[in-house]
């Protein structure tokens, strides 16, 4: 009989230890994140936030040094010259040395994921959290210098626009607020914001994509909807303002150049391909990327030089280096691919290799 | 395949119920009770059929198999078929309700993970499996607060700065209960089954704790309500042991009344004759058992005839 019970007790100790290591750490996947400068590309994906030398593709340092199941990180680094600044699904938020990956501080106020990347204005982050919140953090210490909450998560990187910020979030609302934390507007529209809110270079505009399908130009100074532009399906992806073109891309793979001053319809492209990592812009042109794995270049008259077929799927924005596109890979052996401006995969990054 | 047939439309059923509630963890209860409420006939026909194996473990015959070849399990397991033929237990019988209830409950687990959609790229794969006839659009993202949770994270109950998983400390407590309330009489300290139960009863709650202490909320709510659900399907279908509750010690043999109607009749004790001859085991078998048996599956087959 005691035979049994012990039996009995080591069957449940071990399904307890199977099912409690199920169990401990976020349960959630996600598109790896990236951010970029001259040189370096930074990666957060599952539990592990890389620096990856941007012309061979070779890591320099990943943080932490070792994997824990409770940190997972899938918010894109945001990069300035002193740091990389990166949240992870454990409610931290981090800043980490550039040239070595070594922790500097860390933020544990949170009380929901860092899902997307931060933005650095002056002497403070804001970080977008799942917890409803937008932490404006001091950038040299970390310490809390207020908290805007929503009533919603915020997936998306907030917009320093002069002295207000700009935050979207997923209750279908953009929010500007002042460098105190307190509110200046807040705009309903058609649907949640993923993407993130961008401006024009005068600034006194602001362009919000939606998941119910709508592109909005909004007064910047009181967030009044100027325009609104109806694309097909719904818009994941961050639009693109670049020399003067205002694009965006639907989930159904359709390119939309919209007039930035009244919405008007400039012309489309249809990629035939889903798209959610959305685009990037590039001299005389931008780059899309497509769930399958296609990376493509068009300039402004909607030729396409190059098209770069990975094996992989893409959900990640693409960033540029000096030299490189890099574009992040899920569902694939490798996690990173460069990709130099004439089309040329030059190479690749597998973490652990 | 399985996402299609099984995790799909309950998320879909769990998203319609959100847009009907307009409240993402009152949909989440509701849709356990519903899940129950669906899987109802399979859990009282594996109830009946545990409760069938129950009894027979106290039958007089069973106990002589049992007694007689305890050295030769293979003997043993013959004779034990052979009874179970007889007396239309069917071995699997509680089994095989509950294997057929494991997608459902897989499934129901499954589409809550999917329903708190976490990150973009889950966002994205939820939006693609809504059916048309909801607006996903009005729906999407799902807001996850409740009470005071958050359904995507672990919950904690913040007294007086104090971090109080209160879920998980409801978890284990219920998923006790649970097990303290449906653990059948035994009447054999010998029995295999109760010493199971015994263990179940001492690390069920713990493991259930553990996760839902260190799962997101959502779910730790789903392990809650599925709990209560149970406890309050077992008790409205009479089948609660109530006296377990403040039974601590070994168990002892008497059944409670609830249980009662079911079990064995006493019936007069016969003598029981072991004939060391190996022929004649199957006839004397039937003649040492047999009203006993057939009070035992009255209820359960009717159409069977006394034989005289």
């Amino acid at each position: 009989m005691k035979i049994k019970r012990v039996f009995v007790t080591a069957v449940f100790v071990t399904l307890a230890f199977i099912l409690s290591a199920c169990a401990m750490g976020p349960r959630a996947v996600g598109a790896p994140g990236l951010s970029a400068d001259g040189e370096m590309v930074y990666v957060s994906n599952k539990q592990f936030v890389y620096a990856v030398n941007a012309k061979t593709g070779t890591q320099v340092w990943s943080y932490p040094s070792k994997a824990s199941t409770q940190i997972v990180f899938y918010a894109p680094p945001v990069v300035n010259e002193d740091g990389v600044y990166v949240g992870d699904l454990a409610n931290n938020f981090y800043k980490l040395d550039k040239a070595t990956g070594a922790e500097l501080w860390k933020f544990s106020g949170a009380k929901g994921w860092f899902i997307g990347q931060a933005a650095i204005a002056m002497q403070t982050i804001y970080a977008p959290s799942a917890d409803h919140s937008m932490y404006a953090l001091n950038i040299n210490d970390g310490s809390l210098a207020w908290k805007y909450e929503t009533d919603h998560q915020i997936w998306s990187q907030p917009l320093a626009l002069g002295d207000k910020i700009i935050v979207s979030s997923l209750d279908h609302f953009v929010h500007a607020v002042d460098e105190d934390g307190v509110e200046v507007w807040k705009t309903s529209l058609n649907g949640a914001l993923v993407g993130a809110p961008v401006s024009n270079e005068t600034m006194d505009m602001v362009f919000a994509a939606t998941i119910g399908n709508s592109l909005y130009g909004l007064d910047a100074s009181s967030g009044d909807v100027k325009w609104q532009f109806d694309a097909t399906s719904g818009l994941w992806a961050t639009p693109l303002y670049t020399q003067e073109n205002l694009l965006v891309c639907d989930e159904a793979g359709k390119i939309y150049s919209v007039n930035p001053k009244t919405g008007e319809l400039v012309w489309t492209i249809e990629t035939g391909s889903k798209v959610m990592g959305g685009l990037l812009a590039i001299e005389g042109g931008f780059v899309i990327v497509t769930e399958d794995g296609n990376v493509r270049a068009y300039d402004f008259e909607r030729k396409s030089p190059w098209n770069v077929k990975l094996t992989g799927e893409i959900y990640s924005t693409p960033v540029k280096t000096d030299e490189n596109i890099i574009v992040g890979l899920m569902n694939s052996e490798v996690l990173l691919v460069g990709i130099n401006l004439q089309g040329t995969q030059v190479w690749s990054f597998t973490p652990g290799k | 395949m399985w996402q299609t047939i099984i995790v799909n439309p309950f998320t879909n059923v769990l998203l319609a119920i959100t847009l009907v509630v307009q409240n993402f963890g009152v949909a989440i209860i509701l849709f356990t009770i519903l899940i129950k409420l669906i899987t109802w006939p399979l859990t009282t026909s594996s109830m009946k059929a545990a409760q069938s194996m129950q009894q027979l473990q106290s039958d007089p015959r069973y106990k002589k198999i049992q007694e007689k070849y305890k050295n030769d399990k293979e003997k043993f397991a013959q004779e034990q078929m052979k009874l179970y033929k007889e007396l239309g237990v069917k071995p699997m019988g509680s089994c095989l309700p509950n294997l057929i209830q494991l997608p459902i409950i897989i499934g129901l687990y499954q589409s809550i993970i999917k329903g708190m959609a976490a990150t973009p790229y889950e966002l994205l794969n939820l939006e693609r499996i809504v059916y048309s006839f909801l607006d996903s659009n009005k729906l999407l993202p799902l807001q996850n607060k409740f009470l005071w949770m958050d359904l995507g994270q672990p919950e904690r109950l913040s007294v007086f700065g104090v971090q109080i998983p209160v879920l998980a400390i409801i978890v284990v407590l219920t998923t006790f209960l649970q097990s303290k309330l449906m653990q059948p009489p035994t009447t054999n300290p010998n029995d295999q089954g109760a010493a199971f139960s015994k263990a179940m009863n001492l690390y069920m709650p713990i493991l259930m704790g553990w996760m839902a202490y260190s799962l997101a909320s959502g779910l730790a709510l789903y392990f809650l309500i599925s709990n209560i659900a149970t406890i309050a399907q077992y008790a409205i279908m009479g089948k609660v042991n109530w006296k377990n509750l403040f039974t601590f010690g070994p168990k002892p043999a008497s059944a409670p009344v609830s249980s009662r109607q079911n079990q064995v009749k006493p019936t007069k004790p016969e003598p029981v004759v072991i004939d060391e001859d190996e022929d004649d085991e199957e006839e004397e078998v039937e003649k040492v058992g047999k009203p006993s048996a057939r009070s035992m599956v009255k209820q359960r087959r009717p159409q069977m005839k006394k034989k005289k």
